[in-house]
C-alpha cells in the first residue's frame, strides 16, 4: 500500500505544482489587466501614471491566485482518480484507496496488481501544457503598462495643477485680506455697533476660511461668507428705514422752519439730524414764556410733519412708533399748557409732561443715532460682502494670478483693468476697487432710479447675442451705458466708468 | 457436473479461479465465434449474461443468426437446449407442462408432464408473438427458476437461461413484452447486420460443404462456478456510487435528472438494472484480469443492461429518441 500511497502523493504534488503555476499565470494576467486599467485611468484623464498605484493590483491578483489554487488543487483522492484516468489504471488506485485496511483474497491481489502499475517513471507523463497564450498576453500587457508609465502629465493637467497652486496662493491672500478687513471694521466700530455687527459670528466665519486648491470649494467658501453677510445686512432693514427718512426729509424741507432738519436727514447724516432734533428739547419753564411757546410750536410742527410722512409705513417701524408717542406727548403737553393757562393745572404736572415729551424726543434722536451707526457698519459690511464677491471673481480668473503691467494703471475712479493687478497687494486692490465707478454706480436706491426697461433702450448691441458670455457682456454694457446717461451721476464718475470699460475691452480688440 | 466452490479465500484459489474463468470464457467465445461471425460483442454479452445467471432478449431482423447464436451457445456450454416458437395460440401449459391423468398399477393419478421450459437453455423464439398470458408464464421460471402447476412447485435444473428473440419490424399481431417481463431480462442485445468482411465470412462458412461443428467446451457446473467467482470481485465505493448515479439518472422524477430524461423518459430503470450492471461489470473486470471493478466496466454494461428498462414518454417515442442515446448522455454527464 505504501507504494500506492507514495505514488499518489507524488502525483498529487506534481499536479498541485502545475495548478499553482497555472493559477499564477492566470492571476498574473488579471493583475496586469488591473494594472493596465489603472494606468489607463490615469492616462485617459491626462495624468502621469502614479507608480505606487500599480502594485495595488497585486493584492487582488494574489487573492485570485489563492482562490484558483484552492479551487483547482488536487486532493489525495482526486489525484488518485486523475492518475487512474491519465494512466489508464481503470480505477485501480481509487479502488485500492477505498479498500485500504482490507486484506486477503481479492483485496490483496488487487493491491499487488495496483502496486505493479505504480511506476515512478510514469510521473513524467503528467505534463502541464505550456501556457503560451497566457504568456504572450502577459508580455503584451506588461509592455502596454510599461509604455503607459513612461507618459508624462498632459498639458491640460499640468495647467490644472499650476492653476491649483495659484488658487491655493490666491485663496491664502484673499483670506488674509478678508481677515484684515474685518479687523479694520471691528476696530473702527464703537462697542454697540460691534454688538450689532455680530462680529463674533463673522470673526468665526472668517477665521474658518481655508486655503483651497479647488475652484469650486473656494467659490463655495466665499459665496457662503457673502450670503452670511447679506443676511446680516438684510436683518437690519436699513433700506426701508432710509426710504422713510428721505420721505420725512422731503416733507420737512418744504417748511423753512424745519428745513435745516430736513436737509440733514436728506443728506443721510442721521447723527447730525439727531443733534438738530435735540435742539427742540423743551426746558422746564413757565408755559406762558414766549421762547417756550415758540419751541413748543416748532417741535409740534416738526413732529406733525414727520408723523404725516410716515403714515404709509409699516406700524412695526420703530421710528414711526416713537413719532406717534411723541405726537401724543405733545398733544397732552398742549392740553396741559392750556389748562395751566386757565389755572386748572399745576406747573408740576406740566413739567412732568415736558419730561415725557423730552424723553420721547431723546428716544427718537437715539433711534436716528442708531440708524447712523447701522448705516456706518452696513457700509463696512457691504464692503466686506463686495470683498467676497471680488474674491470669487479673482478665483475665477483662469487660474492665473494677475501680473503687473506697467502703463496700464487704472484711471481715477475706474476699476483696475481686468488682469492687471499684482499678486501680493490684493487687499489694496480691493480697497481701491471699493471706490471705483463700478461699485459706486451699483449703489442705487431701490425703486427710485430709472426702470430696468430703459436699459434696453441703450444704443449698444442692438441684436440678440447667441453666446451666453456675449449676452452677459451686452447686458452689462447696456446697464453701464444707461448708467452714465443718468443725470444724477456726477460727470467725474461717468468718465471713470467709461474709462473702466475702455481698458476692459482693450485686450479683446487687440485679440480680434 | 463440477461441485461449485462457495467462497474463494486464498489468493492461490482466487488466481486459479480467475484464470479458469478467463480461459473458459475465451474458449467459449472462440468456439462460438467459429460459427457466429461478426457478432463478437453480442457473443461476449450473451456469455456474460449466462455466467451471471441472467436471461437475454435478442432483438434483430430475421436472418441475422439470433437462433443460431443461441443454439451455438447451448452446444458450446454442453447444456440441454429447447426451442419454443412463440405463436399467438401458444398457451402457458404448452410451455410449463401440465398434469395428465395416468393409470398406473390399476389406479389413476395425475402426473405432471414437464413442458419445454424444463431445460438449461430455452430459446423463446419470437417471444412477442405470444399473448401476454403465455409470456407471463415465463416470469416465474426466469426469476425463481421454478414452475408451479396445480399448487406444486417444480424446480428447474440449473443453470437455466432464457434466450428470447424478437423481431422489431413485424409488429402486426405481436404483443409487446410487459415491463415486468422486460425487467427480468439481464440484457437486451440488438443484433446488427454484419459488415462487408464478416458477411463474406458468413457466406463462406454457411454455404460450403463443411459447416463448422460446435464442440462442447464447458458444462453447466463450470458456468455456475464462474458466476460465483465473479460475484466475489470487490467494488470500490466511488465505482458503486457512479453506478447508482447512472441508474438514478434515468428517473425523470428526480431533481438531479437531466432535462432530456425529464422530457423523454416516463419511467427509469429499476434496482434490478443496478444489480445487472454490477454483476456484468464484475465479470468484465475478471475478463480484463483485474481484481476490482472499474467505471469502464460499468459503462460497458450500462447500455445493454438498461436500454429495455427505460420506458420512453409519448414525446420521446414521437421524437424517435432511443433509450441508448439517453443512457449514453447520462453516462457522459456522470463521468
Amino acid at each position: 500500500m505504501e507504494t500506492i500511497n507514495s505514488f499518489v502523493a507524488k502525483v498529487q504534488r506534481r499536479l498541485n505544482r502545475f495548478v499553482a503555476v497555472g493559477a499564477f499565470f492566470t492571476a498574473a494576467l488579471w493583475g496586469l489587466s488591473g494594472m493596465l486599467i489603472t494606468a489607463l485611468a490615469f492616462v485617459t484623464r491626462g495624468h502621469r501614471v502614479v507608480l505606487w498605484w500599480l502594485p495595488v493590483s497585486v493584492i487582488p491578483a494574489a487573492l485570485i491566485w489563492l482562490c484558483l489554487y484552492l479551487k483547482r488543487h488536487y486532493s489525495y483522492k482526486r489525484a488518485a482518480s486523475y492518475a487512474d484516468h491519465h494512466f489508464g489504471f481503470k480505477d485501480a488506485l481509487c479502488s485500492q484507496l477505498h479498500f485500504s485496511g482490507k486484506t486477503g483474497g481479492f483485496y490483496t491481489l488487487g493491491r499487488k496488481q495496483a502496486e505493479s502499475l505504480c511506476n515512478i517513471k510514469l510521473l513524467n507523463l503528467i505534463k502541464e501544457p505550456f501556457p503560451r497564450t497566457k504568456l504572450i498576453l502577459i508580455m503584451l500587457l506588461l509592455s502596454a503598462v510599461a509604455a503607459l508609465t513612461v507618459l508624462d502629465d498632459s498639458k491640460t493637467v499640468r495647467q490644472a495643477a499650476e492653476n491649483q497652486k495659484q488658487l491655493l496662493r490666491k485663496t491664502a491672500i484673499i483670506n488674509e485680506a478678508l481677515k484684515k478687513e474685518l479687523k479694520d471694521i471691528v476696530t473702527r466700530l464703537t462697542e454697540p455697533q460691534q454688538q450689532q455687527l455680530e462680529n463674533e459670528l463673522l470673526l468665526q466665519a472668517i477665521n474658518q476660511l481655508e486655503k483651497h486648491d479647488r475652484l469650486k470649494a473656494a467659490l463655495k467658501q466665499y459665496g457662503n461668507l457673502e450670503n452670511r453677510i447679506s443676511r446680516l445686512m438684510q436683518s437690519s432693514n436699513l433700506a426701508e428705514q432710509e426710504r422713510m427718512l428721505r420721505r420725512i426729509a422731503r416733507e420737512l424741507m418744504r417748511d423753512p422752519l424745519t428745513r435745516q432738519l430736513g436737509r440733514k436727514l436728506n443728506s443721510g447724516n442721521y447723527q447730525a439730524a439727531a443733534a438738530e432734533l435735540m435742539k427742540n428739547r423743551l426746558e422746564k419753564s413757565s408755559p406762558d414764556s414766549k421762547i417756550a411757546q415758540n419751541k413748543f410750536a416748532r417741535l409740534q410742527r416738526t413732529t406733525e410733519k414727520m408723523h404725516n410722512a410716515t403714515e404709509s409705513d409699516s406700524p412695526q417701524c420703530s421710528i414711526k412708533n416713537t413719532l406717534e408717542k411723541l405726537k401724543k406727548s405733545l398733544q397732552q403737553a398742549a392740553e396741559k399748557r392750556s389748562q395751566c393757562s386757565n389755572g386748572k393745572c399745576s406747573q408740576k404736572s406740566y413739567n412732568d409732561n415736558i419730561d415725557k415729551m423730552n424723553s420721547d424726543l431723546q428716544k427718537l434722536a437715539g433711534q436716528l443715532g442708531k440708524l447712523q451707526a447701522i448705516k456706518n457698519y452696513s457700509k463696512q459690511l457691504e464692503k466686506m460682502r463686495r470683498l467676497c464677491s471680488m474674491a470669487q471673481a479673482k478665483c475665477r480668473q483662469g487660474g492665473k494670478l494677475p501680473t503687473s503691467r506697467p502703463g496700464n494703471e487704472a484711471g481715477k475712479g475706474a476699476g483696475q483693468k481686468a488682469g492687471s493687478a499684482a499678486e501680493g497687494n490684493f487687499d489694496n486692490q480691493l480697497a481701491s476697487s471699493m471706490n471705483n465707478g463700478f461699485l459706486t454706480g451699483l449703489k442705487g436706491i431701490i425703486n427710485e432710479g430709472r426702470s430696468t426697461s430703459s436699459i434696453e433702450e441703450a444704443a449698444c448691441g442692438g441684436g440678440a447675442a447667441k453666446r451666453h458670455s456675449r449676452v452677459i457682456k451686452h447686458k452689462f454694457k447696456r446697464q453701464f451705458e444707461s448708467f452714465i446717461k443718468r443725470d444724477d451721476i456726477p460727470p467725474q464718475l461717468k468718465s471713470g466708468v467709461k474709462e473702466y470699460f475702455t481698458t476692459l475691452h482693450q485686450p479683446e480688440r487687440s485679440g480680434e | 457436473m463440477k461441485t461449485i466452490t462457495a467462497v474463494l479465500e486464498s489468493e492461490k484459489q482466487i488466481e486459479q479461479a480467475v484464470s479458469t474463468f478467463k480461459d473458459t470464457f475465451n474458449v467459449l467465445r472462440s468456439e462460438i465465434s467459429r460459427f457466429i461471425v461478426g457478432q463478437e460483442d453480442i457473443i461476449e454479452n450473451v456469455l456474460t449474461a449466462v455466467i451471471a445467471g441472467g436471461h437475454v432478449l435478442l432483438e434483430g431482423v430475421p436472418g441475422l443468426g439470433k437462433t443460431a447464436l443461441v443454439n451455438t451457445v447451448a452446444q458450446a456450454l454442453n447444456l440441454d437446449f429447447k426451442r419454443i416458437q412463440f405463436t399467438p395460440d401458444l398457451l402457458p401449459a404448452d410451455l410449463l407442462g401440465t398434469n395428465i391423468l395416468l393409470e398406473r398399477n390399476g389406479s389413476k393419478e395425475f402426473v405432471f408432464q414437464r413442458g419445454p421450459v424444463f431445460t438449461n437453455v430455452l430459446l423463446a423464439d419470437e417471444i412477442n408473438r405470444a399473448t401476454p398470458k403465455t409470456q407471463s408464464a415465463l416470469l416465474e421460471t426466469m426469476q425463481e427458476k421454478t414452475v408451479t402447476v396445480a399448487n406444486t412447485t417444480h424446480r428447474l435444473d440449473l443453470p437455466y437461461f432464457v434466450l428470447a428473440t424478437q423481431n422489431p419490424l413485424e409488429m402486426d399481431g405481436t404483443y409487446p413484452l410487459p415491463e415486468a417481463q422486460l425487467d427480468r431480462f439481464f440484457f437486451k442485445l440488438q443484433v446488427k447486420m454484419p459488415d462487408h468482411e464478416h458477411f463474406a465470412d458468413i457466406l463462406e462458412r454457411t454455404t460450403g460443404l463443411h459447416t463448422p461443428e460446435i464442440k462442447p467446451v464447458t458444462d453447466g457446473g463450470t458456468v455456475l462456478e464462474m458466476g460465483m467467482t465473479a460475484r466475489q470481485v470487490p467494488v470500490a465505493e466511488p465505482v458503486r456510487d457512479f453506478m447508482i448515479k447512472l441508474v438514478l439518472g434515468t428517473h425523470p422524477e428526480r431533481e438531479t435528472a437531466s432535462a432530456e430524461v425529464k422530457q423523454f423518459v416516463r419511467y427509469g430503470a429499476s434496482p434490478r438494472a443496478a444489480q445487472t450492471i454490477l454483476l456484468g461489470a464484475r465479470i468484465r473486470a475478471l475478463l480484463d484480469g483485474r481484481f476490482h471493478v472499474s467505471r469502464e466496466d460499468v459503462v460497458a454494461i450500462a447500455v445493454p443492461a438498461m436500454r429495455h428498462r427505460l420506458i420512453l414518454s409519448f414525446e420521446g417515442q414521437t421524437e424517435g429518441i432511443s433509450t441508448d442515446e439517453i443512457i449514453t448522455d447520462i453516462i457522459k454527464a456522470a463521468r
